[in-house]
């Protein structure tokens, strides 16, 4: 299994192959960048479900 | 960062840390993570357990023999309020925790340090609320919905609302973090449409969760300001509505309803499948008709207020609406059941428990259309019959899957096989004297007899014995769980294979038993044979 | 399937009721009693209906589901020797099983929206009570009746002295030993019942005074929240002289399980006799007391007076 040139040998805990070093670097930070931005969007959600309870009171009245 | 030092911070990691305080306090880990939210909930099961063993010793026989009614009034609420957000909730976040990253071949969840945090505010929120049992004034005793004004008059509000307040915390932010670790963290060709159903279902409660829990939020906090700052939202003696605190609270009940079941449905997806052999039955079907469950749950709450008078346009909207969840539930039901025919099934306790929830999830759901109509709820509402009811949904549905959850993947998260023999015990057990607990409520329920009553009429006395003895003879049953588990864990001989069970598929089986600390530090290469719904084309 | 099945299992369940309760002219609720009464008023026949078709329809769907899972668990049995087979899909199968069901529900939901039509309409009522919950006890008060006004008949209603003593904890009194004639009222009993005319429509005005409770008798077949500051309406029309019981059915505190409700329907004769009988009481001050011990006397009393079993 190809595995990054000059890289200590670890055990493998996986049968399954793994993906090539190359492509992880920028797959990670994909990643963050993806966690970053849903996180902020689910936020504002969760804030606005929380406010709107309130409204509610207003919008019923 | 370089990619370098990433991974090669990864790999100084591959033992868990060595002291009992790091490993289980300060974990980032989404296994051992996991593993806290699976016992907390299995110490809060038999917490809330306790609590109906004792509500079922009071109602064993006509007239008040062990305690007050008002001591009564706080077990039954105690008993919803820890079942419901300390026991099932908590056990299906633990089952995601373990799971998720597995099965989409991430290495953890998104936001591992969050991830502790979510946790760790559990066991401080419970010892709040179960704190109040001991003080002067008792417990909350105004039933887990708290309506007021009866809430109000109690004096443990301001712990109860706290606690709350702590849970939903915990849940949003669990809920974001699945979220985030399914959008972003899965492996390269793990597509959308080619994750487990149990993720998909989790995703969709997920999304649930952050829409409801802040309206809860919002619910009790203005009881809260009734009592202590003189608001009067609820209160008709300042112009408010008690009605209104129900409309709330049920826009986030009845999606709640929903988080306790969708999850289930995501086990009982993955189960049947490995022990009949065969892919599950309609893929698309199946995540759609959760996704419209779940889009359903937020337009039907007012069902458990057919009897506040509300006008008729009202109660008419939602009986159509809540009739309509049954399409995609039947839906549901009839996939596993094509599941399993043309298969090649065998009955490992796993699968017996997920027949058992396909078989009683669905009388709990007859019971549920039945209660639909509104007419015929003017009769049930608030009686037995609800109460049999959602026990059916709730433990012979949501727990059940726990259950078979917790058999289906412990041989992959202890390494060892549990003992079969035991856990069929186990297993038969349960549902004989589940049913003897439950089923006799339908009839009382249905001579009369209204729910959260210490004693009743002697009329209700033979059914009510019945149900006690299933009850407690249930209860014990559970401890037979609880010998397994440990036996399972520690004990037992049998070494668990990778895959564990023959039909098992999906990139949690590819990784070793018991799962190391670590894996898929690096993404694995996904193959679609290797994938539980790797070819949908349905 | 549809219709037909709904009728021969309706049928079906409609002869094992009559077998297992056929004729017993009992007092609901009664021991080991499995389905919902029929009622007594002029509604309550809407519920008992629906329960029973939709049960059936029930029934009907699990033995059909059910079966076809437990041959399949006969039938495709690794150790059989059965082989998995590769399909996952069949556009028609998931066509019929989706369509059925909406059919299915479209008939229960026209015969509920007729339930609930007829029940939401008070129009047209001879009669007014005022009903208000309070912690824990039914406050009753006769707004008017053949359009009369009534005034000042109205009273508390609360659990009988009898049932209240038995109930407390540690009284070592027996509640099968609480009876009024054969019955048992243990829990369902007060001393002083509602006392309402037969064939007349009543209004009934439900409210609360200090957290929300339930009035419930199942033989009207409803119930309906008792909220402070709301009022609610709702109306039946009891065919049959009787004594009718429920209970409070929303938790309302301590004592939720001991707040019952009695409703005693008179002939139109009798009721007019006791309706003057109140008001002479109300009217004549110097009688309060008389009217005191008539309230206080054991509600045996009250009840005797009207005919021993419920239709």
């Amino acid at each position: 299994m190809p595995e990054a040139a000059g890289r200590p040998e670890k055990p493998i805990h996986m049968t399954q192959p793994k993906m090539q070093h190359a492509a992880i670097d920028q797959y990670d930070a994909e990643r963050r960048k993806g966690v970053r931005r849903t996180v902020k969007i689910l936020v504002v959600i969760a804030a606005a479900f929380f406010l709107v309870s309130f409204v509610q009171i207003v919008l019923m009245k | 960062m370089s990619h370098a030092a990433t991974h090669d911070h990864h790999d100084d990691h591959h033992g868990a840390p060595k002291s009992f305080f790091q490993r289980w306090f300060m974990s980032t880990n989404h296994k051992d993570i996991g593993t806290l939210y699976l016992v907390f909930a299995l110490v809060m099961f038999f917490i809330g357990g306790s609590f109906a063993m004792l509500i079922r010793a009071e109602l064993f026989t006509p007239g008040m023999q062990l305690m007050q009614p008002y001591f009564f009034n706080q077990l039954t609420t105690m008993h919803a309020l820890v079942m419901i957000f300390g026991a099932i909730m908590p056990a299906f976040v633990g089952l995601g925790n373990w799971m998720i990253p597995l099965m989409v071949g991430a290495p953890d969840m998104a936001l591992p340090r969050m991830n502790n945090l979510s946790f760790w505010i559990l066991p401080f929120a419970f010892t709040l609320m179960l704190s109040t049992l001991f003080m002067a004034g008792g417990g909350p005793a105004g039933g887990w919905t708290m309506y007021p004004p009866l809430s109000l008059q109690s004096d443990s509000l301001a712990y109860v609302v706290f606690a709350v307040h702590l849970m939903g915390i915990s849940s949003i932010m669990g809920a974001i973090n699945i979220i985030a670790t399914i959008l972003n963290m899965r492996a390269p060709g793990m597509e959308l449409l080619k994750m487990p159903v149990f993720v998909w279902s989790w995703l969709i409660t997920a999304f649930l969760l952050i829409a409801v829990m802040p309206v809860l939020a919002g619910a009790v906090t203005m009881l809260l300001t009734d009592k202590y700052f003189g608001t009067n939202f609820f209160n008709p003696g300042g112009g408010g509505d008690p009605v209104l605190y129900q409309h709330i609270f049920w826009f986030f009940g009845h999606p709640e309803v929903y988080i306790m079941i969708l999850p289930a449905f995501g086990i009982i997806s993955e189960i049947i499948p490995t022990f009949a052999r065969k892919p599950i039955f309609g893929y698309k079907a199946m995540v759609f008709a959760i996704a419209s469950i779940a889009f359903l749950s937020f337009i039907v709450w007012a069902h458990h207020m057919f009897a506040v008078g509300l006008p008729m346009g009202a109660e008419i909207f939602f009986m159509y609406a809540t009739m309509l969840i049954a399409v995609p539930t039947g839906v549901k039901v009839f996939n596993w059941v094509s599941t399993m025919w043309g298969g090649s099934m065998t009955f490992e306790t796993p699968m017996l428990f997920a027949i058992a929830f396909v078989i009683l999830f669905t009388i709990g759901g007859f019971s549920g259309l039945m209660l639909a109509l509104v007419p015929a709820d003017f009769q049930y509402h608030d009686t037995y019959f609800v109460v049999a009811h959602f026990h059916y949904v709730l433990v012979t549905g949501a727990l059940f899957a726990i259950i078979a959850a917790t058999y289906y993947w412990l041989p992959k998260w202890s390494g060892r096989m549990y003992s079969e023999f035991w856990a069929k015990m186990h297993f038969w057990n349960s549902v004989i004297w589940v049913n003897v607990l439950f089923f006799p409520q339908h009839f009382l329920g249905l001579a009369g007899m209204p729910r959260r009553i210490p004693d009743y009429n002697v009329a209700f006395a033979n059914f009510n014995m019945i149900s006690s003895i299933g009850g407690f003879l249930f209860g014990a049953s559970q401890l037979i769980f609880l010998g397994v588990l440990i036996h399972g864990v520690w004990f037992s001989k049998k070494k668990a294979t990778d895959r564990v069970w023959e039909g098992a598929k999906g990139l949690e089986w590819t990784v070793p038993s018991p799962a190391p600390h670590h894996t898929f530090d690096v993404p694995p290469v996904i193959h679609d044979d290797e994938l539980a719904h790797g070819h949908v084309n349905d | 399937m549809t219709s037909g099945g709904i009728r021969r299992s309706f049928t079906a369940w409609a002869a094992l009721a009559l077998a297992l309760f056929g004729g017993v002219a009992q007092a609901d609720p009664h021991p080991y009693q499995l389905n919902m009464q029929r009622g007594a008023s002029t509604w309550s026949q809407v519920p008992y209906d629906l329960n029973n078709i939709s049960l059936g329809v029930c029934v009907v769907i699990g033995i059909l589901v059910f079966g076809a899972m437990f041959i399949a668990m006969f039938r495709f049995r690794k150790s059989r020797g059965a082989v998995a087979e590769k399909w996952s899909h069949n556009t028609m199968l998931e066509i019929v099983w989706t369509t059925i069901p909406v059919i299915i529900l479209i008939v229960l939901a026209y015969l509920a929206t007729g339930g609930i039509t007829s029940w939401s309409d008070t129009t047209g009522s001879q009669m007014t009570v005022k009903v208000t919950g309070y912690q824990w006890k039914w406050r009753y008060d006769y707004v008017d009746y053949l359009g009369k006004p009534i005034s000042k008949v109205g009273f508390m209603s609360k659990l009988d002295t009898q049932s209240d003593q038995t109930r407390q904890l540690g009284s070592g009194m027996d509640p099968y030993a609480v009876k009024v004639g054969d019955e048992n009222t243990y829990l369902l009993n007060v001393d002083k019942p509602l006392v309402v005319p037969v064939d007349t429509k009543i209004r009934f005005v439900i409210t609360g005074a200090d957290v929300i409770h339930s009035w419930w008798v199942p033989a009207l077949g409803w119930k309906l929240d008792a909220i402070p500051g709301i009022i609610n309406a709702a109306w039946t029309n009891i065919k049959e002289p009787g004594t009718y019981r429920g209970q409070c059915a929303e938790l309302c505190g301590q004592d939720h399980g001991f707040m019952p409700i009695v409703v005693v329907a008179k002939s139109k004769p009798d009721f007019a006799k006791w309706l003057a009988e109140q008001e002479a009481q109300s009217a004549a001050p110097a009688a309060a007391p008389a009217a005191a011990s008539t309230a206080a006397a054991p509600a045996a009393e009250q009840t005797a007076t009207a005919p021993a079993t419920a239709k």
